[in-house]
């Protein structure tokens, strides 16, 4: 089953797929800095989720011969979520960029997980971006 | 539609971007709304349009044009600088008349220090003089020298750190040391100490040198510091170090040491001060200044330093999170109650002098050298010391017209309660120059203050006066006036009118004496007393007996008091506020506080074992305040436009009805952002009310000349952008420690009057400055903002600098109310203070400035009194500056980025008496709050006052009746307009990519299997 659902994959799926997996490490990434924070916003974990969800639904249904994204979407909506989400981090976070960016916290030494996060998730969405312009899969 | 078919790809990727970028700007906008205020500061040009016709007489500058503003400007900078800087030691080396080629030692002579780092930074745009440029224009310079500290660079560490600091200080070379004999008359060494917001010196700090030299030891000098001055000194006839330090630091060795011939403090001088240095070191000016700190020989002896560190609560987890633990696990006891400064020194001394044996006063606790404790091994200059040029002769006279008495007397003036006596200075040298009168106070120390817990310093700064230049053998009479109600002391134990505590004056003799300083007031005092050096007096003036007045100024009313000040200035009776400060409140007798009646009192260091109690925790969380829900709060009925502009309020008096009409107009969410906002008034614009400028600054804000902010060319203050003064900076003033060693109160104002300026030329009504905490000890990072270490100095010179602000509608802001003694661990520190050392030290120094509503308003210390914090302190806020100062203005918090500080809130805040939050972010939603606010009775009436004080203070600032100024905010609209476009064109790829897809085409044998 996994070797007929790959066989046809092209190079914009396996970028797919590593933005895919660079997401889920910020995403947990973002969850310990939320955590060590106490700054978990609904709002974007529920978007976090969403992105994370939405691909392996469409791919899981796949598998099971239901194709619920004709034009493949997907990889859009994931991105475009994936930005929200990421904006919105960001967003819960500006005081203490602030405080870094003046020199007051250091990004290495203060808030190693908050900045490994950030690097996951903008290497996230660049591939997202370039996935967009990639074939997912060879037309026969 | 093949074509379109064979860029579905493209199509898909562009859709992409266009999605991505219209969600992140969307979402983005949403974050900027949120933190408005610094997108506005970031993004949002603010525009004035300056009034010109009869509003803004008001206020209005006395220069026609910039380049006669800036010239006075520059000139007030550099007499604060000529009059601030401290000859501390001359043997008749300065002035350097006699010398043409010569040496600049010290990497700080190459990078000098001319103002502190942060909020008190001297502007990058600021033109400055150095001291290598203003000597160059007496004296040829060895260029070899110059070029040695250019190469070696400048890795001095900008602040202080209680972990490691380097000086900077680079090893000299053989190049440099086989070039002074061509540059041989004199060698000129330079040491500097920088000082910053967010850092402190350790007693135990490592100082490390370019060169890697450690060693354990403080404000002391380093090992290429030592290693360059013991190398001048063999190489030099004539060697001046030059002290470029807000703190002192350790000199002694150097003091003492015969062939250093000269020694100057000039503190962080300002952009242009330099000029004033080095006029100074070439004698083209008479130097006037005295110390506004003591000098002590090192400096982690003091009785304040024992208690000077990171010290954690041992006991104490946070209920509500990790994050909100380093907010409230720091302490700092200071166990030497009123004995900081010179206070501790002197007093120490008096008592070594006059009854040794019966006060412990030589024991062996903070000795420097071996066990006895002596005066002259502890201080090297004493607080208010300074020498001239020239020498004077200072005597009491009976009146304004010098008339000799042999009987002088301070005269009591019932009416307003001072006291007023006059002093004849008589310039008794070869050289003009000024003389700052320096008047102290002995207060008697009582057996009743033994048993109460009452302590008195031995001598104490009333009043100084400086006289105007004086030619050789001329003479001018100063008269000194000064509040009666400074010369009580605060008694914590006593009971008067069934309220606990009180300012009292003891019944016993006075003294009242004149000193270069308060070491030599005190020998004065000393001598007059009987004392010689036969008692251990370290020595005795001749002329002693003209130099002091013994009266008493107390009537006895049967116990042994005198209630004439139990009551402030405007009839509030002054009781005990402060009890739970003192940490002996919640745990009896764990903290010995220093009495001169044993000297064996001397501070231990509480660095462990100090813990707390559920219920201390409880109000280091904030849980002293529960919102209340359906109280009655109808009397404040919101919204009532009767179109009363707050240009109708200018000039009312404070608690004038219309007042309260004017503010119930407004919608109460809209006005609850002037609190909740930074003093956001953006909302408020149909009741005439603009955008309120802010600047920090305690040096001057910290912003320039002819900002594209005032559009108005009719104004006298619109500014050419060819104009020659567009671009000058105004944070370039002295340091305050060196506005402070002025001792010259009009000066003082003048800076003041510049600053008040700086606010009319700009359109920037309020300025967040000057500091006025004290410096506890010299390891404070923050000194170089505050005055000094005693509080009536900076009491005065505040004071004067608030006052010439307050001429001309600037708002003076100060920081930190109060006890801002420390600042590592300062936000949510706990300060454990007695109530006495509470009023008679840090509160002195503020109650001129407030008392007298000079200062427009006050910024809370981060620190903690006790367990309540600057902004969450009722006892400071609103009993002590409210009802015993009358004080009018602002009360708000420090820079409040609330997610991080959870320790500030607008609950606590506002319950007790802040005026407004200092926020960056919008964390705190009006609406909410105004749900909140509406059920509950005392935050309705504190919301109230708080708009109140607020527009008040607005109303009688040059943002009303000078410049109307206001936002140009274009962001909003940008972003919702860029979001909007990049979604039309994610529609439109979409709308592409689902034509160019094959969507609707017949599956091919090989999917459908």
């Amino acid at each position: 089953m996994l070797k007929n659902y790959i066989k046809n994959k092209s190079a914009g799926f396996y970028l797919f797929f590593i933005s895919y997996v660079l997401f889920i490490i910020g995403f947990i990434f973002f969850l310990v800095d939320g955590g060590k924070e106490h700054k978990l916003t609904i709002i974007t974990v529920i978007l976090s989720v969403l992105s994370i969800a939405l691909p392996l639904i469409v791919e899981i249904l796949k598998v099971f011969k239901i194709k619920i994204d004709p034009i493949n979407l997907t990889p859009i909506i994931f991105v475009t979520l994936a930005m929200a989400g990421t904006v919105m981090f960001i967003g819960d976070r500006v005081d203490v960029l602030g405080y870094i960016f003046t020199n007051h916290y250091s990004f290495t030494e203060d808030y190693p997980e908050l900045l490994v996060t950030l690097i996951f998730l903008i290497l996230s969405i660049i591939g997202g971006l370039v996935t967009n312009f990639f074939k997912l899969e060879d037309s026969k | 539609m093949k074509k379109l078919k064979k860029l579905n790809f493209l199509w898909h990727g562009l859709t992409s971007v266009f999605a991505v970028l219209s969600v992140g700007v969307f979402t983005g906008y949403t974050i900027a709304n949120n933190y408005q205020t610094v997108a506005d500061q970031l993004f949002a040009p603010l525009v004035s349009s300056q009034a010109s016709g009869e509003e803004a007489k008001t206020y209005e500058s006395p220069y026609e044009n910039t380049t006669d503003f800036v010239t006075d400007r520059d000139n007030t900078l550099k007499q604060i600088a000529a009059e601030g800087t401290v000859l501390l030691k001359n043997n008749g080396t300065l002035p350097l008349t006699n010398a043409s080629n010569i040496t600049l030692l010290g990497t700080a002579s190459h990078y000098p220090l001319y103002g502190g780092n942060i909020a008190s930074y001297v502007a990058d745009k600021a033109e400055k003089i150095s001291l290598e440029s203003a000597l160059s224009n007496y004296y040829s310079l060895n260029q070899t020298a110059i070029d040695y500290y250019q190469s070696a660079g400048n890795t001095r560490s900008a602040s202080p750190d209680f972990e490691r600091y380097n000086t900077g200080e680079v090893s000299l070379n053989s190049s440099v040391t086989s070039s002074f004999s061509s540059y041989g008359d004199a060698a000129i060494c330079v040491i500097a100490r920088a000082s910053a917001e967010e850092a402190d010196y350790s007693k135990e700090t490592i100082v490390t040198d370019a060169d890697g030299h450690e060693g354990p030891i403080g404000m002391a000098l380093s090992v290429n510091e030592k290693a360059m001055l013991d190398e001048a000194i063999k190489s030099f006839n004539k060697v001046i170090i030059v002290l470029n330090t807000a703190s002192p630091i350790e000199i002694d060795e150097y003091a003492n040491n015969e062939n250093v011939d000269a020694i100057l403090w000039c503190g962080y001088p300002g952009s242009l001060g330099f000029e004033s240095v080095a006029k100074i070191i070439h004698g083209d000016i008479n130097p006037s200044g005295q110390l506004s700190d003591t000098y002590a020989v090192n400096a982690a002896n003091s009785a304040a330093a024992q208690n000077y560190g990171n010290y954690l609560f041992s006991n104490y987890t946070s209920a509500i999170s990790p994050e909100f633990q380093k907010y409230a696990d720091a302490y700092l006891i200071q166990a030497e109650g009123i004995y900081t400064g010179y206070k501790y020194y002197e007093t120490r001394y008096y008592d070594s002098v006059n009854d040794p044996e019966g006060t412990n006063a030589k024991v062996n606790k903070g000795v420097t050298n071996g066990t006895t404790w002596n005066y002259e091994d502890e201080v090297t200059y004493s607080f208010g010391y300074g020498l001239s040029y020239t020498t004077f002769s200072e005597e009491f006279v009976a009146d304004k017209e010098g008339t000799a008495t042999d009987t002088p007397v301070l005269t009591y003036n019932s009416e307003d309660k001072t006291y007023t006596t006059y002093v004849k200075v008589t310039n008794t040298g070869d050289v003009a120059g000024k003389h700052a009168v320096q008047l102290y106070m002995q207060s008697p120390y009582t057996e009743n203050d033994k048993r109460d817990g009452v302590e008195k310093s031995a001598v104490l700064l009333v009043d100084f006066e400086k006289t105007s230049e004086l030619a050789p053998d001329a003479s001018e009479v100063l008269e000194l006036t000064f509040e009666g109600q400074y010369l009580a002391s605060y008694n914590s134990s006593i009971v008067y009118d069934d309220l606990k505590g009180a300012y009292v004056l003891d019944i016993g003799d006075y003294y009242f004496a004149l000193g270069n300083g308060a070491h030599d007031a005190l020998n004065n005092i000393l001598a007059y007393q009987g004392k010689t050096a036969d008692d251990g007096m370290d020595y005795v003036n001749n002329d002693f007996q003209n130099k002091v007045i013994s009266q008493e100024i107390a009537i006895d009313s049967g116990d042994g008091y005198d209630y004439t000040y139990v009551n402030s200035k405007n009839g509030t009776r002054v009781s005990n506020q402060f009890e739970n400060a003192d940490y002996n409140y919640f745990k009896e007798n764990a903290v010995t506080y220093l009495t001169r009646s044993d000297w064996n009192t001397f501070p231990e260091e509480y660095d462990s074992g100090i813990e707390i109690t559920p219920e201390m925790a409880d109000i280091l969380e904030n849980k002293f305040y529960t919102v209340k829900t359906g109280e009655d709060t109808s009397e404040y009925q919101w919204g009532n436009d009767k179109g009363i502009k707050i240009s109708e309020l200018v000039g009312l008096d404070f608690n004038d009805p219309k007042w309260k009409e004017f503010i119930l107009q407004m919608d109460f969410v809209d006005a609850l952002t002037i609190i909740l906002k930074y003093n956001n008034t953006n909302d408020l614009t149909s009741f005439g009310i603009n955008k309120w400028g802010v600047y920090d600054g305690p040096i001057g804000m910290y912003t320039t000349l002819g900002v594209n902010f005032n559009m108005n060319e009719d104004s006298k203050y619109y500014v050419e952008a060819n104009d020659p003064n567009n671009g000058y900076s105004f944070a370039n003033m002295p340091c305050a420690p060196v506005v402070a060693a002025t001792f010259n109160k009009d000066l003082a104002n003048k800076e003041g009057q510049m600053f008040g300026n700086d606010s009319l030329w700009s359109g920037y009504s309020t300025q967040f400055g000057p500091g006025n905490n004290l410096h506890r000890t010299p390891y404070g990072g923050r000194n170089h903002e505050y005055y000094s270490e005693d509080s009536m100095l900076a009491n005065l010179i505040c004071s004067e600098v608030t006052s010439g602000m307050k001429e001309f509608g600037n708002v003076a802001i100060l920081k930190h109310f109060a006890f801002n003694d420390i600042e590592n661990n300062r936000q949510g520190i706990a300060e454990f203070l007695t109530e006495q050392q509470i009023r008679e030290n840090e509160l002195r120094a503020f109650q001129g400035p407030c008392e007298n509503n000079y200062a427009g308003g006050v910024m809370n210390s981060y620190s903690r009194m006790g367990l309540y914090s600057g902004a969450a302190n009722e006892a400071l806020n609103t009993i002590v500056l409210r009802q015993e100062w009358d004080f009018t203005g602002l009360d708000m918090t420090d820079a409040a980025y609330a997610m991080y500080q959870p320790y500030l809130d607008w609950i606590t805040s506002m319950s007790t008496g802040g005026t407004s939050m200092l926020a960056t972010s919008a964390l705190w939603r009006t609406a909410d709050v105004a749900k909140q606010i509406s059920g509950d009775l005392k935050l309705m009436e504190r919301a109230y006052d708080s708009i109140h004080y607020t527009l008040y203070t607005y109303a009688n600032s040059n943002q009303v009746t000078g410049a109307t100024f206001k936002i140009i905010r274009y962001w909003p609209g940008l972003l919702i307009g860029l979001g909007s476009a990049f979604a039309v064109l994610a529609a439109g790829g979409l709308v592409l990519t689902v034509l160019s897809s094959d969507i609707g085409k017949k599956p091919s044998e090989e999917e459908e299997a």
